[in-house]
């Protein structure tokens, strides 16, 4: 299972930090508490709301879920970087990049996983294929609940990929395997 | 008071989420089918922001699970109607 979230550090400048409502529409009591003794609130806020984004992702694909917009539910475990809803765990990656905070959940320890970034409105699919090094046998295709797989027309296979878009920015995570 | 009609809050949705939209084109014709993710393309990072908006320009709370299923428009239409009317 994957999912991965790209946050532009600009949002920072927001300082939504300092506002409560927006603090908890998103985020736990206990979330809350550790973004304002934070040294960087909203740094912090960011880094939780990115790893909530990921593990949502992760865990819409593992369940097949219907879209929801309930970034409550996925509470984020600081000391060992797990985000957890119901009796589902997500290991979350998250780190500064340029000036991006980018997470990543990757649910397996057995596959490798690479993350490909790309600048610029609008790629076109068969771009996105050759940035992250495929042949045109591969193509991107969503199912009816929206989530995004690879596609290898060859042999019908279907790999899974994280796509997150911020502003004009995206990142796309995939696992290598031997295609 | 004036009971809004729904084409009221619909017009006055569109100028809330105005500011978050990165997709122009599905301004045009926004209409309760209008998905704010997919047609719109707002960053799900602003949604709370529309949704903020929304509770102050009607004076309302929207509540944990009404968020939950706020992806298009008529979604937002129905829980502006639901919450103004047990006021």
């Amino acid at each position: 299972m994957i999912g991965n979230d790209l946050v532009s550090l600009e949002r920072l400048d927001q300082k939504k930090a300092g506002n409560p409502r927006f603090l908890q529409k998103i985020f736990t009591p206990r979330e809350q508490e550790i973004i304002q003794i934070s040294e960087n609130p909203d740094l912090q806020l960011w880094q939780f709301w990115s790893a909530k984004e990921s593990a949502y992702k992760a865990h819409q694909r593992k369940f097949q879920l219907a879209r929801k917009f309930n970034p409550l539910d996925f509470a984020v475990d600081p000391n060992n970087f797990t985000v957890k809803i119901g009796d589902s765990v997500y290991p979350v990656i998250v780190q500064k990049i340029k000036s991006f905070i980018y997470s990543k959940t990757v649910f397996t320890s057995i596959q490798k996983f690479q993350t490909f970034f790309s600048e610029g409105n609008k790629i076109p699919s068969e771009d996105i294929i050759e940035l992250i090094g495929l042949t045109a046998d591969f193509q991107i295709v969503k199912n009816h609940l929206g989530i995004p797989s690879l596609h290898q027309k060859s042999s019908s296979r279907e790999y899974p990929i994280s796509i997150s878009h911020e502003g004009k920015f995206s990142s796309f995570l995939i696992p290598l395997i031997n295609y | 008071m004036i009971k809004m009609t729904d084409q009221d809050i619909i017009s006055r949705l569109k100028h809330i989420v105005k500011p978050y939209v990165q997709r122009e084109i599905g301004m045009q014709d926004f209409n309760k089918q209008t998905d704010f993710l997919k047609d719109l393309e707002i960053n799900s990072a602003n949604l709370v922001d529309v949704v903020l908006d929304v509770e102050d320009e009607f004076g309302i709370e929207v509540d944990n699970d009404s968020m939950q299923g706020m992806l298009r428009v008529g979604d937002a239409v129905n829980i502006i109607n639901n919450k103004k009317s047990i006021q």
